[in-house]
C-alpha cells in the first residue's frame, strides 16, 4: 500500500522563517472500511497541526509532512503499515483508534523504539513498561473507572448501585467502580443479553441506592434509566462512555435523561476553549472536528513539543522528552504523561443531558 | 556511567525534568555510587561509630556548649541540610525502623538499627527533584512530613517558595517517593497541586490532604480566598486540597477543596493536618482548628444527619476558631494555628476529647512570641465552629497556655515561637527555634510546666546553633528536627506521667 503523504499547507501572506528541507511525522488511520471516517477526521486533526507549525518556524527549522498509512483497524494491515512506516523513518508516529490493531502497530513500532502517541484506542494494554515509547493520548479503560469514582465522591453519594452489561470494557468499569468507591456498594449486578431490564430496575432499587451507575450500551443504559424514573428513582444516575450519544437520550426520553451524567473522553463541541479551534478546522476542512481529530492535533504538538524541548529527532531523546514537556496545554489543561506513559491526568470529562442535550458538566481539572 | 549508576538513575528522576535529568546525572552519582549496599543482598550490619558498608559519610556536630535540662545529647546527624519534619517507617525484612527527613537539601534517610546513633544510608537531592521552571536547588520546606508505612512511600509536600519560586509563581504539591528499598528511594512523580507545605495521610494513606500558603503559581485557588496583599489582614489564604492516592501512578486531587470558610465564614489559611488517636483528622490554620471523621457512618451536626464520611467529603466533628492568649493581639499570627493535636484521654478535671494541644506561631522576639495553648473543645461539638461569624463569634475556650520566654533554660535573645511537637503521655515536646526543645507536663492542663530542655546557643566556635523544627518521640528517644543543625538524638531524663509510650499521633500518627 502507498505512502500518502500530506504536507501542511501554508496560508501565505505574512512573512516566515524560510524552511530548510522536512522532518516526517507517520499517521495510523483507518482510512477505508466502517471506521474511515474516523480515520479520515484523525488525519485531519494531524494535518491542522502541521500546517499550523508549517505556517510558523517550522520544527526545528524543518518543513513537517506527514505519512499516512490506512490501518484498517485491523492487526494485520496495522503491522504492515507500522514497519512501512519504520521504513520511511519517521520522527514518530501519531494515531491508532481500534484497539487490536493499535495493539499490532505499538508491538511493531516499539523494535524501532519510534516514539509512538496512541491518539483514540483506549485499551489498558497499550502502555507498557515494555515498549518505554509508546504514550497514550486518550484515557484508558481503567481510568475512565476513576473518572466514575471521582464524580461520584464528588456528588457525595452515600450508597451506590452498579449496574453493567457482559461486554468486557463494562465488566472492568463496573469492577474498578464496584471495588474504589469508599462508601458503601448497595448493590451490583451483571445483566445478561435480552434481560428485563424492568426486573433490574426493580432490584437495583431495593437495597435504596442514592446513586446508580452503569457501564454498558447506550440503549441499554436509556432503558434502564427510564425505568428506574418510572418507579420513582429520583438519585443520581451516572453511565459509561458510550450513552455519550443521543441513542442513550432517546431511549431514556428526555424527561428520564434530564440531569443523568456520562463519564466520556472530551471532545471538541463539550469544551468552550476549543470553539476557536474547532472554527479553523470548519473553515478549513468543511465539517466539524471530531474527537479523533482533536487527540490527533495535540498529539501532532505534544509529539514536536518533545522535539524541539530535545532539540533533536533521535527517538530516545524524543521519548524522553515526553515524559517531561514543560507547560504543554491542550484544551483539557495541561498534558503530562505519568511514569506508566498513560496520561497523568487524562481527558475524560463528565458530561450531563441538559434538556435532551448532552453538554459539559465538568472536566475533573483543578487548573 | 556504571551500569549500576544508570539503574539508579530511574526514569521518574529523570521524567521530572531535562535539567534535572542532567543534573540527578552529575550531582547524583559520585554520592549514590558510594551505597554499598546492594538492595537484593541482606541489609549490612551497620556500624554506626565508623559509618561502613552500607552508609554514607554524615556530619555529627557536638553541642559541646548545649544547654539541658533533664535530657541527655545522644548524637547529632546531618544528612543533606537542616530538616523542618521528620517520620519513621519499620521494615519488617530488616527488623528495625528508618527515620526520613526533609530539608532544603532535600530527602535523608538513616537507618535506626541503632536508635541512638542513626546512620545515613541514601538521599534524594534537591537537584534531583527540580522540576520544569524551577530556578534553584532548593527544596522548600515539607514541614510534617508524611509516608505510608504500609506501601513504603514517603511524601514531600513542596512549598511554592521553594526551587526559587513566590507565592505567586512557584509550583506547589507533593512529590511520591518510593522508598520499599530505604538504600535506593526512587522518585515515583511530582503531582502538583494548589496547595503545598504539609501533607498528610488520610485512611491508611489512600488520600492526601495538602494545605499550605496563599499561592496561585499552581491554579486552581480562587482570588476571592487570597488576602491582598497576601496577610496584610487577619483572613485570607487556601483551603485544604484532597488527592486521591489509591494509584501513585495517577494521584487525582479533587477541584473542590475542603474546610472553607474556616474563620468565622471566611476561608483562610491551612497549614496542618493531624490524625488523633481515633482517627479524626484535625485541621489548623488561621483561625483556628477544626476535627472531621473522614471514614464511618456518623451525625454530621451541620448538615444534621448520619451519613457516610470520606476523605473527599468528611464529616465535621469539633473545633472552631480558638481563644488568643493574653497580648497576642488582633493580627494574622494572633489567630495562626499552626498545628493541633487532640488529647483523646483524660486530662486533668477534662473529660478524655475535650482538650486541644495547639501551637500558636509567630517567630518573633521571645517575650512576644505565640505560644502553647490548651483549649477545650466544649459547646464545639454541635457545629458551631461551623458556623460562626463574624457577628457571632464562637471561641474556643483558653484553658492554660506556655511559653519559653523566662523559663530556665532560655536565653533572652534568638527567634523564638512555638513550633511542632508531639506528645508522650502528658509530656509535650516542643520545639521553639533557637530557645531549642522543651518538654512540658500538660498533667495539669491549666498550669503546663517546663520539665525538661534542651538548646544549642550560638557563639561557640565548631558548634552549630540551633533552630529547632520539630522533635518527635519515638521508641522512648526523641528526635528533634532542627533547621540548622539537622536532627539530634535526646533522652529525656524526667518522669513521663500519663501514659507513656501509648501510640504517638501526628500527622497520620506514627504506625511503627
Amino acid at each position: 500500500m502507498a505512502l500518502a503523504v500530506v504536507a501542511g499547507c501554508s496560508s501565505g501572506g505574512h512573512h516566515k522563517p524560510a524552511l530548510h528541507g522536512e522532518l516526517t511525522i507517520g499517521v495510523l488511520a483507518p482510512m477505508s472500511g466502517a471506521d474511515a471516517a474516523l480515520g479520515r477526521d484523525l488525519v485531519n486533526g494531524a494535518s491542522l497541526a502541521a500546517a499550523e507549525v508549517n505556517d510558523g518556524s517550522g520544527l526545528l527549522g524543518h518543513r513537517v509532512r506527514l505519512a499516512v498509512q490506512d490501518d484498517g483497524c485491523t492487526p494485520g494491515t496495522a503491522t504492515q503499515a507500522a514497519s512501512r512506516l519504520v521504513q520511511a523513518k519517521v520522527v514518530g508516529v501519531v494515531g491508532g483508534v481500534c484497539n487490536a490493531s493499535t495493539q499490532a502497530a505499538v508491538a511493531a513500532l516499539a523494535g524501532a523504539a519510534a516514539p509512538t502517541l496512541v491518539t483514540s484506542a483506549d485499551a489498558d494494554t497499550l502502555a507498557s513498561t515494555s515498549r518505554p515509547s509508546t504514550f497514550l493520548v486518550n484515557g484508558t479503560v481503567y481510568q475512565q473507572g476513576l473518572a466514575a469514582l471521582h464524580w461520584i465522591a464528588y456528588r457525595s453519594a452515600q450508597r451506590v448501585a452498579v449496574v453493567a452489561d457482559s461486554s468486557p470494557q463494562a465488566a472492568e468499569l463496573s469492577g474498578v467502580v464496584a471495588r474504589g468507591i469508599d462508601v458503601p456498594l448497595a448493590f451490583r449486578q451483571t445483566v445478561r443479553a435480552g434481560q428485563d431490564l424492568g426486573q433490574v430496575a426493580t432490584a437495583t432499587l431495593r437495597p435504596r441506592p442514592d446513586c446508580v451507575y452503569w457501564a454498558g450500551s447506550a440503549q441499554d443504559g436509556g432503558r434502564l434509566l427510564r425505568d428506574l424514573r418510572g418507579m420513582g428513582y429520583r438519585g443520581r444516575f451516572m453511565a459509561s462512555s458510550p450513552s455519550d450519544s443521543p441513542e442513550f437520550v432517546a431511549a431514556a426520553g428526555n424527561q428520564a435523561a434530564e440531569g443523568a451524567f456520562i463519564t466520556t473522553p472530551a471532545r471538541p463541541d463539550l469544551l468552550p476553549g476549543a470553539a476557536k479551534w474547532a472554527a479553523r478546522y470548519r473553515a478549513r476542512y468543511q465539517q466539524p472536528p471530531g474527537r479523533a481529530a482533536m487527540q490527533a492535533y495535540d498529539a501532532v504538538r505534544a509529539l514536536m513539543q518533545a522535539v524541539r524541548q530535545a532539540g533533536d529527532t533521535a527517538p530516545r531523546a524524543v521519548a524522553d522528552n515526553l515524559l517531561q514537556l514543560r507547560g504543554f496545554t491542550t484544551f483539557m489543561g495541561e498534558l503530562r504523561f505519568a511514569p506508566d506513559h498513560t496520561l497523568s491526568d487524562d481527558n475524560h470529562v463528565i458530561a450531563t443531558v441538559r434538556k435532551g442535550a448532552i453538554t459539559l458538566a465538568s472536566t475533573l481539572r483543578t487548573d | 556511567m556504571s551500569s549500576r549508576m544508570t539503574r539508579r538513575i530511574t526514569r521518574a528522576a529523570w521524567y521530572l525534568t531535562v535539567v534535572g535529568a542532567c543534573t540527578v546525572g552529575l550531582a547524583v552519582g559520585p554520592s549514590m555510587a558510594s551505597v554499598a549496599a546492594d538492595p537484593t543482598s541482606p541489609p549490612p550490619a551497620s556500624d554506626n561509630s565508623a559509618h561502613g558498608d552500607g552508609t554514607l559519610d554524615d556530619a555529627h556536630n557536638i553541642p559541646t556548649n548545649a544547654v539541658t535540662g533533664d535530657v541527655t545529647f545522644l548524637d547529632n546527624v546531618r544528612g543533606v541540610s537542616g530538616y523542618s519534619a521528620l517520620n519513621f517507617i519499620h521494615y519488617e525484612k530488616y527488623g528495625y525502623d528508618f527515620m526520613f527527613a526533609n530539608g532544603t537539601g532535600g530527602l535523608a534517610i538513616w537507618s535506626l538499627q541503632d536508635p541512638e546513633h542513626p546512620a545515613f544510608i541514601a538521599k534524594v537531592t534537591a537537584a534531583q527533584l527540580r522540576v520544569p521552571g524551577d530556578t534553584q536547588d532548593r527544596f522548600w520546606e515539607g514541614e510534617n512530613i508524611t509516608v505510608d508505612p504500609k506501601r513504603k512511600l514517603v511524601f514531600l509536600s513542596r512549598d511554592p517558595r521553594g526551587f526559587g519560586g513566590t507565592l505567586t509563581t512557584g509550583q506547589s504539591g507533593f512529590y511520591i517517593i518510593d522508598v520499599q528499598n530505604p538504600w535506593e528511594p526512587r522518585i515515583v512523580l511530582f503531582h502538583p497541586v494548589p496547595a503545598g507545605h504539609t501533607s498528610t495521610c488520610i485512611n491508611d494513606c489512600k488520600y492526601i490532604w495538602t494545605v499550605g500558603p496563599y499561592s496561585t503559581g499552581t491554579p486552581g485557588n480562587d482570588p476571592a480566598w487570597s488576602p491582598q496583599p497576601p496577610y496584610a489582614l487577619p483572613q485570607g489564604g487556601v483551603p485544604l486540597w484532597v488527592t486521591d492516592i489509591h494509584d501513585i501512578n495517577h494521584p487525582f486531587t479533587y477541584s473542590e477543596p475542603i474546610d472553607l470558610d474556616r474563620f468565622d465564614g471566611q476561608t483562610s489559611y491551612v497549614h496542618s493536618v493531624d490524625v488523633d488517636r481515633n482517627g479524626v483528622a484535625w485541621v489548623a490554620g488561621e483561625g483556628g482548628d477544626r476535627g472531621y471523621w473522614t471514614k464511618g457512618l456518623h451525625w454530621d451536626p451541620v448538615q444534621n444527619q448520619n451519613r457516610v464520611a470520606t476523605a473527599y467529603d468528611p464529616v465535621p466533628y469539633a473545633g472552631g476558631v480558638s481563644s488568643t492568649t493574653p497580648g497576642a493581639g488582633d493580627d494574622f499570627f494572633a489567630y495562626f494555628d499552626h498545628n493541633a493535636q487532640h488529647v483523646t484521654w483524660k486530662l486533668g478535671n477534662y473529660p478524655a476529647g475535650d482538650l486541644l494541644l495547639i501551637t500558636n506561631e509567630n517567630i518573633t522576639t521571645c517575650s512576644k512570641a505565640c505560644e502553647l495553648k490548651v483549649e477545650s473543645l466544649d459547646g464545639s461539638f454541635d457545629g458551631a465552629g461551623w458556623r460562626s461569624t463574624p457577628q457571632d463569634p464562637f471561641r474556643l475556650k483558653l484553658v492554660g497556655h506556655y511559653t519559653a520566654w523566662g523559663q530556665e533554660g532560655s536565653g533572652t535573645t534568638g527567634s523564638c515561637s512555638a513550633h511542632w511537637f508531639t506528645v508522650n503521655g502528658n509530656i509535650v515536646a516542643q520545639a521553639w527555634y533557637a530557645q531549642g526543645t522543651r518538654f512540658i507536663d500538660v498533667s495539669d492542663p491549666e498550669h503546663p510546666k517546663q520539665v525538661g530542655y534542651f538548646r544549642v546557643p550560638n557563639g561557640t566556635a565548631g558548634v552549630t546553633a540551633g533552630s529547632a523544627s520539630a522533635p518527635y518521640w519515638h521508641n522512648g528517644l526523641v528526635y528533634v528536627a532542627d533547621y540548622n543543625r539537622g536532627v539530634d538524638v535526646l533522652r529525656f531524663n524526667g518522669t513521663i506521667t500519663g501514659n507513656p509510650d501509648g501510640r504517638i499521633c501526628w500527622n497520620s500518627c506514627d504506625e511503627n
